[in-house]
């Protein structure tokens, strides 16, 4: 833990021994992972039962004999509930078609799709709507609207209950296309839920006064925005509250007020955090406070104490705030 | 039918592939600036601000929260819209209705995308409907070149017509200061020889991603007069969406239903029987060359395969009967929050005759639209002349 | 000004957990009651305003999921990432203006599909409250120490607000005091559970309200603001919720609250902040209003997901006036400890 900084009796300009280099880009990259379970509900769960199940492929018909692939509750096209299943295909006709030679990353399987690979619109014969899907075919000549194809599914034992269980469409010789067959609607069963993790990569980048700040709390500064009537606000930011542009940044000593604390019983290791005033800040910092500060009461004193060694332009080069004498 | 609502200013960032200097607040408040700046004006004229932007591609929950006082937003009304690719449109249409129905006087729209911040490709993953749509992807460029061949097959339309509008594109937005990609030189080769990303579309058919953003203010009957010397009054702004599933419409682009039906609508509260003669201007959403073909037939501005003929005989060139895109269009800045409502702007701006070295002569009427979501369609037709 | 009606209302049973159903039948479970509570058939609407939040349904484009089910296809659906409150105030515009004659109006929102920490995190400055994972439980928590309501206040909220709601099972204060600690002061049962549901209305103009003959009840006046962002202002007030009221009453021509007040508050402490703000007295006084006729259904506390609860609280104002003409005022909030606020003031037409 690095000694505490001096507590100077007021701001102090950076130094010329001491550039900040603002200027310099400065972004931080993050990753949010997002997990989610999704209901496929009525119309998708008996959908990739039978898909899955038995390679049946089920639609919805509406008042007007559209066969709607996915199945739904509604028909955009009359406007009103559907009325009945119907079963179509297993064959199908491509719709439309490419061939694509950029480089994709399957967001299921996280892999990159080999290229050139097929792709297009497949229309089960008998549906009046497309589903995207692969083709397996590369060289585009040979592919045209119209063509009669047929799914190759993936050994049952590889099928998850989507439409990939479709390894992909092929050509098939021209035999006449499947009609639409009614069926009784299908049973329920038990509700299929499918858990999906969504990891999506992000680059923040900071604004001048942010980079102020970030690279200020590196070098265990803290820095503040100050407006035309000398009113400071940490963190420092481009515009204050009410909108107003933020022009100048000045340093500030590490000290203020804790305004609350909260112990985060829900979180694991039952972290505290407070919310801070540095004295002269219009806004607050929330940040950690340390053990036995949460016992401290609002308005009690506190310090920043930066996290030792080499620190990164990030929050935590703060490691927590402590009271202050 | 409610109170009228003009155009009275406008303003745009210089659409780039990467903004390293600011982040997404800085970047929306700087279209905000040089859209009030020049009129004189501040954040305390407008009533209210209408913000569109897709928040998975830049990672920030509830981004019109964490930027609303950079944005200028604090203490006044504020909405946020996610309606993809047409946000920005729709922000224009969303503040024409506030404004009409007299609840504000004075709305400002501000769309902004910053797309180097994102992973696209991630992004658009989660377009797709989890359930149905995400096990099997090929991107936006697959999807969009699947429905591109539709359009092919039914029109006839080569791929010397495509790299045509590219050329148009990228040599129209040489005269456009904000423009994302400009290629003075840029032939129907240089087309024709760029790669293959998907068939039938090169890389030189497609837009970019661009960091940008974009502000319009909209005023009240009475007030635009004062606010600018020639407003773009709205004479409509219609929204018309699809179907909900990707694959749902048969020809997607070919004869994009959401187009068709709005265009159609927007023309008849406007008063305007025969498009390529009655329009002067107009700023259509092309995400890409062929999407511009089809939308010359879907806007009724030629007949069905007429696409084609359309650019061999520089119809919508500039000097043309209907310059198309003087802005270099989305093929040439795509900032995907701000992209629609760009073509709102400068749909205004050449109504307004503020379109500087890009400007048409002699515009009466601009038509504006927006593309996107699952094939939605937001038209926009603006007008010098009060409705 | 003119006016919409509302003539129109549906609502899903929220619950903890629904999945028997995806986000579009879950949708159309409200907007067919609606439809049917309105006597009109889907083809009959012309426009519709939903309201989602992409985050929350682990979707780009979230509205994309209920577009068939509130008559998109052609027809123009816009939205709002928001409270579904402020979802109705753009519908009343959209029917005052004059551009449309039958409208829907649809929040829904499954917070059992999501991990509403990562949620939560999301929405916190990515640069400075990001890193240390503070989720709004922990902000809640903050709020909650500054304002130093008593344990016992916030627990009888909390009950008084489940002893109204159709959808919980009323909480006493006691099992609230005894529930675990999340973010301290914070007990888990101050905060509303998370659920999944989804809420619609049938909003009219008044020339088609007169023409089904439906007496309905008028959107009297509709306001919405915001604050700065939660770290930059002052957490023990709530500004924009008064500037939204007041905004809302002018449009309406009110001189003061009517009896009945319908707040949507996540935490015990924020319903009665809000309550308080919204000009219906002190501590006490809210945790009354919040146990009295004068509440219709507890609000947010009630059992609503959070996206859908001012628009629940529109709802359960206009049964009740259908119950009792008169009066009501309807809340809605958005943003981490609510930032904007919505608000709504209905009358019997």
């Amino acid at each position: 833990m690095s000694a505490p900084r001096p507590l100077g009796s007021g701001p102090r300009p950076l130094g010329a021994d001491e550039p900040l280099r603002t200027d310099e880009p400065l972004r931080l990259e993050r990753r949010i992972t997002l997990r989610y379970r999704f209901a496929a509900g009525r119309f998708a769960t008996p959908f990739f039962r039978a898909l899955r199940g038995e390679g049946r492929v089920l639609a919805t018909l509406d008042g007007d004999g559209n066969a709607l692939l996915p199945p739904r509750p509604v028909s955009g096209l009359t406007n009103a509930a559907t009325t009945g299943w119907v079963e179509v295909g297993p064959t199908a006709t491509l719709s439309g078609y490419t061939v694509v030679h950029v480089p994709f990353i399957d967001p299921m399987t996280g892999e990159r799709r080999p290229v050139p690979y097929g792709f297009g619109l497949v229309r089960f014969d008998g549906a009046s709507t497309n589903v995207y899907h692969l083709i397996d075919e590369t060289d585009r000549t040979r592919l045209r609207v119209g063509l009669a194809l047929e799914p190759v599914f993936k050994p049952p034992a590889e099928r998850q209950g989507n439409l990939a269980d479709i390894r992909f469409f092929r050509v098939r010789g021209d035999a006449a296309p499947a009609r639409a067959r009614p069926i009784p609607p299908p049973d329920q069963g038990e509700p299929l839920v499918y858990e999906q993790k969504i990891d999506l990569p992000y680059v923040y980048t900071a604004g001048a006064a942010q980079r102020a700040f970030l690279r200020g709390l590196a070098r265990g500064r803290i820095v503040a925005s100050v407006d035309a009537e000398g009113v400071r606000y940490v963190p420092a930011r481009s515009h204050a509250p009410d909108g107003r542009p933020l022009e100048r940044t000045e340093e500030v000593a590490p000290h203020g007020v804790l305004e609350a604390v909260t112990t985060a019983r829900h979180l694991p290791g039952e972290p505290a955090f407070g919310l801070i005033r540095i004295d002269g800040s219009r806004t607050l910092l929330v940040h950690r406070v340390a053990e036995g500060a949460e016992r401290l009461g609002p308005g009690a004193r506190v310090e920043a104490v930066f996290a030792p060694g080499e620190r990164e332009p990030s929050v935590n080069a703060i490691a927590h705030f402590r009271p202050a004498p | 039918m409610g109170r009228r609502v003009a155009i009275v200013a406008t303003g745009q960032t210089d659409h780039v592939s990467r903004r390293t200097d600011v982040n997404v607040a800085e970047l929306a408040r700087e279209a905000v600036d040089r859209c009030l700046g020049p009129a004189e004006l501040t954040l305390a004229d407008v009533d209210a601000i209408v913000l569109g932007n897709m928040e998975m591609f830049e990672g920030i929950n509830m981004p019109d929260q964490w930027m609303a006082s950079t944005l200028g937003a604090a203490g006044k009304p504020l909405f946020k819209l996610n309606t993809g690719g047409t946000v920005g449109a729709s922000t224009a249409v969303a503040a024409t209705q506030l404004i009409a129905a007299g609840t504000f006087r004075r709305v400002l729209c501000v769309g902004y995308e910053k797309h180097s911040e994102g992973s696209v490709q991630a992004a658009i993953t989660t377009v797709g409907d989890p359930v149905w749509e995400r096990a099997v992807m090929a991107g936006a460029i697959g999807n969009f070149a699947s429905m591109a061949s539709v359009y092919v097959d039914q029109s006839g339309v080569t791929e010397e017509h495509a790299a045509k509008v590219a050329v148009k594109a990228r040599r129209n937005a040489c005269r456009n200061p904000h423009s994302h990609l400009k290629m003075p030189g840029i032939t129907v080769q240089d087309v024709l020889d760029s790669d293959m990303l998907a068939y039938p579309v090169r890389k030189l058919d497609m837009c970019p991603s661009s960091d940008g953003a974009c502000a319009v203010l909209m005023a009240d009957e009475d007030d635009a007069p004062s606010l600018a010397p020639r407003p773009a009054w709205v004479h409509a702004a219609v929204t018309a969406h699809d179907q909900q599933y990707m694959g749902d419409s048969l020809k997607r682009l070919a004869e994009m239903r959401s187009l068709i039906a709005a265009s159609r609508s927007a023309y008849r509260q406007a008063g305007i029987d025969d498009p390529l003669r009655d329009l002067d201007v107009a700023e259509i959403y092309e995400p890409a060359t062929y999407a511009e073909l089809a939308m010359y037939e879907c806007l009724s501005l030629c007949g069905p395969g007429e696409g084609g003929r359309m650019i061999d005989e520089g119809v919508t060139e500039m000097g043309g009967a209907l310059p198309v895109n003087p802005s270099g269009g989305v093929l040439s800045a795509n900032p995907v929050g701000a992209t629609a409502l760009i073509r709102v702007a400068e749909a205004a701006l050449q109504t307004m005759g503020l379109a500087g070295d890009r400007q048409v002569d002699g515009v009466r009427r601009a038509l504006a639209t927006g593309y996107g979501g699952n094939a939605w369609t937001e038209a926009l037709v603006l007008s010098t002349e009060r409705p | 000004m003119p006016s919409a009606v509302i003539i129109g209302v549906g609502e899903t049973p929220h619950a903890p957990r629904r999945d028997d159903v995806n986000t579009t039948e879950l949708a159309w479970e409200a907007v067919s009651t609606a439809l049917d509570d309105a006597g009109v058939d889907l083809d009959d609407i012309d426009n519709a305003v939903t309201a989602s939040q992409d985050f929350w349904e682990g979707r780009t484009i979230s509205s994309m999921a209920v577009n068939e089910v509130v008559a998109g296809y052609l027809r123009p659906e816009s939205k709002v990432a928001a409270d579904g409150a402020q979802a109705v105030l753009y519908a009343w515009a959209r029917m005052a203006g004059g551009t449309y004659r039958l409208g829907l109006v649809l929040a829904h929102c499954k917070e059992s599909a999501a991990d509403p920490h990562a949620v939560d995190v999301a929405a916190m400055d990515p640069y400075l409250q990001r890193d240390l994972d503070v989720d709004e439980t922990v902000a809640a928590g903050l709020q909650a120490a500054m304002l130093a309501y008593p344990a016992q206040v916030r627990a009888a909220a909390v009950a008084a607000s489940t002893s109204r709601s159709p959808w919980r099972d009323p909480v006493d204060a006691e099992a609230v005091l005894a529930s675990e600690q999340t973010a301290t002061p914070l007990h888990a049962l101050e905060r509303a559970p998370l659920a999944d549901g989804a809420c619609a209305l049938v909003v009219a103009d008044e020339a088609t309200a007169a023409r089904l003959g439906r007496d309905g009840v008028r959107i009297a006046g509709c306001g919405t603001s915001t604050d700065p962002y939660w770290t930059d202002r002052d957490l023990t007030r709530a500004p924009a919720l008064a500037a939204a009221r007041d905004a809302a009453l002018t449009a309406a021509g009110w001189d003061g609250l009517p009896d009945v007040v319908e707040i949507a508050a996540p935490y015990a402490h924020q319903a009665i902040l809000w309550g308080a703000g919204m000009g219906l007295g002190p501590p006490e006084q809210v945790v009354a209003h919040l146990g009295g006729g004068g509440s219709p259904r507890g609000g947010w506390l009630g059992g609503a997901p959070g996206v859908v609860a001012g628009l629940s609280a529109v709802a359960g104002c206009v049964l009740a006036l259908r119950e009792r003409p008169g009066r009501a005022v309807a809340h809605g909030a958005t943003g981490i400890l609510g930032q904007s606020h919505h608000v709504v003031c209905l009358e019997s037409a």
